[in-house]
């Protein structure tokens, strides 16, 4: 399965809501992971962002991914702000992935 | 019946918030309070919303809250446009047009995010501020943001119910926000945690909530129905960091806690003993200071300890 969001269509252009974003994590991506095999979330349009969202949405789902989120994962349609967000909750979730995965 | 006459000062600047919240701390105990605003002549979003948010709690609680001297005060068609008036249960005829707010402030906003989503309060309020700039603009987005963060901890920590309001000052390119809401405070929020231990006083409390990382919803067991967290702990230190680099300034208070920082100095508490039920934020930003949002927020995580990827491939155009 290969899923594109168009994630103004989704959350509209400002992005800000960590619950909402956690929301659609778990009900959009996380209950499909396992059949998903390319997903590309599509920030055309998307003018801003907030830690709040970007960590709640995307962190977690790196956290619980590891590298199988960076195999399966695309980001499209970036404005450089968007994409500095996005790479910071990326590399955290990775971070913590790793320690928590760590020996294992 | 013991009935109160709180007299508001005439002005009250960022430096007079703790006596304000002094001031309206004498009310509690009493069945009747008249809130006298005939010395009124200038009140900065932080202190209108500060008498909101405490005469709204004062009324939940029965008592009778009135408003008094409106026919002295020499800045009343400003507090009407600031809608500081029927937010305590008066309208009075109008003798502006509503659509003059647009570019210079936001009226006070009853915050009830079950009817509009964090994004869309945030929005609201950034485009009151800027009418007609880009969204892409640099202080645009560094206020959405702002916004966005400041009432996302009032939506998910206070419990309670919010008010938010704004301002620019054209001549001194000021911009300033403030969020108050009468939630349980910022200390009882990291009660039953692993570190309630550092939260013992609500001063405490401020700087441990101000730490990069910790959020009382990352300590709680994960009651969240999604799983995984809404929350980080990153949002307001980068916002701290945002007024520091744009030459504002940060104050919190919450129950007797109180925590001000000009462009990154922290002022002296003030001497007064203070209360606020709940937590107030007030935050301005200097919109000649923002050249480069996103390299402001680069290095704001920097500061915190949190870098982008090494690699760019995971992005494509």
């Amino acid at each position: 399965m290969n899923l594109e969001f168009q994630m103004v269509e989704e959350f509209g252009d400002f992005l800000a809501d960590g619950h909402l974003g956690n929301q659609f994590r778990s009900l959009r991506v996380e209950c499909v992971w396992n059949r998903i095999e390319s997903v590309t979330f599509d920030f055309t349009g998307v003018t801003n962002i907030t830690d709040s969202f970007v960590h709640a949405c995307f962190g977690n789902m790196v956290e619980d991914h590891g590298d199988e989120f960076l195999a399966k994962a695309k980001f499209k349609g970036c404005s450089r702000l968007v994409r500095s967000f996005l790479s910071i909750a990326v590399a955290e979730g990775l971070r913590k992935h790793r320690e928590l995965h760590r020996g294992s | 019946m013991s009935h109160l006459v709180i007299a508001l000062p005439d002005r009250v600047f960022e430096e007079q918030f703790p006596a304000l919240l002094a001031l309206l701390n004498d009310g509690d105990g009493h069945n009747s309070i008249q809130i006298d605003i005939s010395r009124v002549k200038f009140l900065t979003p932080a202190a209108i919303v500060a008498v909101v948010s405490r005469c709204h709690r004062w009324m939940r609680e029965g008592v009778k809250v009135s408003l008094g001297g409106l026919n002295q005060c020499e800045s009343l068609g400003y507090l009407q446009r600031m809608d500081f008036l029927t937010h305590l249960g008066i309208d009075l005829p109008e003798t502006f047009q509503r659509h003059d707010a647009d570019g210079r402030f936001v009226p006070v906003k009853s915050l009830n995010f079950a009817h509009g989503n964090v994004d869309a309060i945030a929005s609201e309020i950034t485009h009151c501020v800027f009418p007609g700039t880009s969204p892409y603009d640099d202080v645009f987005q560094a206020l959405q943001y702002a916004a966005g963060e400041l009432l996302s901890n009032a939506k998910y920590h206070s419990g309670g119910r919010a008010f938010a309001c704004a301002q620019f000052f054209p001549q001194r390119n000021l911009v300033r926000i403030a969020v108050a809401d009468d939630g349980q405070g910022i200390r009882m929020s990291f009660t039953g945690t692993s570190r309630e231990n550092e939260a013992q006083t609500p001063d405490e409390a401020i700087r441990l909530a101000l730490q990069p990382g910790v959020s009382s919803a990352l300590l709680r067991p994960n009651l969240n129905p999604y799983g995984g967290q809404n929350h980080r702990g990153v949002g307001l230190s980068i916002t701290r960091i945002l007024a520091k680099e744009a030459g504002g300034e940060l104050a919190i208070g919450t129950e007797s806690g109180w925590f001000r920082e000009i462009r990154g100095h922290e002022q002296t508490r003030p001497r007064v003993a203070l209360s606020f039920p709940g937590t107030l934020v007030a935050l301005t930003l200097h919109r000649d200071q923002i050249a480069d949002y996103a390299a402001m927020h680069e290095a704001a995580m920097a500061e915190i300890g949190m870098a982008g990827l090494d690699t760019h491939d995971i992005f494509s155009d």
